[in-house]
């Protein structure tokens, strides 16, 4: 986790005061988490658009150059972070993006109905198990 | 008055309309990079967007194993960087790089139009890109998750995120009615996975700014997408829900600004 990540401020901040609103259930519990853990791939593409200026240029080339400079320049990050881990990345939050879709539904034929309810079984258990050790450690405090 | 309204013009002015001209380097070609090899590491860093070391492996690499050799007018050395500063923040500096004399730039420009193509296929071909860009091992939860008491163990199966995201695209007329986006800019829909080390893992480049994440994921899994049973990746609300992905539960409050702005009780 990112050292700048405001993930324990809020998460903490949630926990022991009251100022901010607890997570009420379960459901939001995991969703709180879930953001937070996939920040990483919003951050990743803030990263690379400003390393590469020429991710974000439309550059005038061909539409299959163009789809060639996409990977070229992530296996260039990738091999930059590599072989200079310690670099500071200076990232804040790549958080501009408002909430989006989330209402949409989109019909996906390529899942069938059972693998639907295996991952929603699994989730589910993911997140009660989260919301029984969030309770314990309100209970604890 | 007028006169001062003139001194406020003119210095506010001055500047863009007598641009002091900040790539001033006599230097072209081979001798401006060994200029840069041997000059101040924040100036290289500045023009390649990597530093020095990083730099000469990156021309080791390529050497090794995507076949790249000195040609005959033009170093190894040179072709890449001529390649990496076309993708670089500083595009000056490839003006810095070409000439100022005309014929030179136009001369130049094939070489280098042809030079770049060369190495953007090195980058992309098998043997460099599958070292650099793959999915991370099946039975390591990583350390990210591993070490962070709020997500462990209950994220322990996963392996990173995916998320799709628009680039810009330059697109010939025919092709703009599918390359236009919901925002009505004109992209392609990239789908990328990462892992929490912030290294990409998985890049699916080429679809048209119309099409929908869930869409672009669906096709990837049927084609090159393998991610080893077991496991999964975080994914936004956008992609569908199977064994693969994580998605939050819709309908929730989600993002960390509705936490912070909730209206408190």
């Amino acid at each position: 986790m990112h050292p700048r990540s405001n993930f324990y401020f809020t998460y903490n901040f949630a926990i022991a005061t009251d100022f901010v609103i607890r997570p009420r259930n379960y459901k939001e519990l995991y969703n709180l988490c879930h953001s937070q853990a996939r920040n990483v791939v919003e951050r990743i593409f803030g990263v690379v658009k400003r390393r590469f200026r020429l991710m974000v240029a439309a550059p005038e080339y061909s539409l299959e150059t163009q789809t060639k400079i996409i990977p070229a320049l992530c296996a260039l990050h990738n091999f930059i972070r590599v072989y200079n881990p310690d670099e500071d990345m200076g990232v804040e939050e790549h958080s501009a993006r408002a909430p989006r879709r989330s209402q949409e539904d989109f019909s996906h034929q390529g899942v069938s109905a059972q693998e639907k309810a295996r991952a929603n079984t699994k989730r589910d258990v993911i997140a009660k198990e989260m919301w029984a050790q969030y309770q314990e450690h309100l209970n604890n405090m | 008055m007028a006169a001062t309204a003139a001194a406020v013009i003119t210095s506010h002015l001055a500047p863009s309309l007598f641009p002091t001209p900040m790539n001033t380097s006599v230097l072209t070609g081979m001798a401006w990079l060994r200029e840069l090899l041997t000059g101040h590491p924040v100036r290289f860093y500045d023009a390649l967007a990597m530093p020095k070391h990083v730099f000469r492996k990156l021309v080791h690499e390529l050497e090794l194993h995507a076949g790249l050799k000195h040609s005959k007018h033009i170093s190894a050395e040179e072709q890449v960087a001529q390649c990496v500063i076309c993708g670089n923040a500083f595009s000056t500096a490839l003006i810095q790089y070409q000439s100022k004399s005309v014929y030179l730039i136009l001369k130049m420009n094939t070489y280098i139009y042809r030079i770049i193509h060369r190495i953007l296929d090195m980058v992309v071909s098998g043997p460099f890109y599958n070292r650099y860009v793959k999915l991370p091992p099946k039975d390591q939860t990583p350390p990210e998750i591993r070490d962070n008491p709020k997500l462990y163990p209950f994220f322990k199966d996963c392996r990173g995120a995916i998320d799709g995201t628009h680039i810009d695209a330059f697109v010939p007329d025919d092709a703009i009615a599918r390359y236009c986006n919901r925002k009505g800019s004109l992209s392609q829909n990239v789908l990328a996975a990462c892992t929490f080390d912030m290294r990409f893992c998985y890049v699916l480049p080429g679809w048209e700014g119309s099409a929908a994440d869930g869409r672009v994921f669906d096709n990837a899994r049927r084609e090159s997408l393998a991610i080893s049973p077991g496991t999964y990746f975080l994914a936004d609300a956008g992609f569908p829900t199977c064994d693969a992905l994580m998605i939050p539960y819709k309908g929730e409050r989600y993002h960390l600004k509705e936490w912070g702005n909730a209206p408190q009780k």
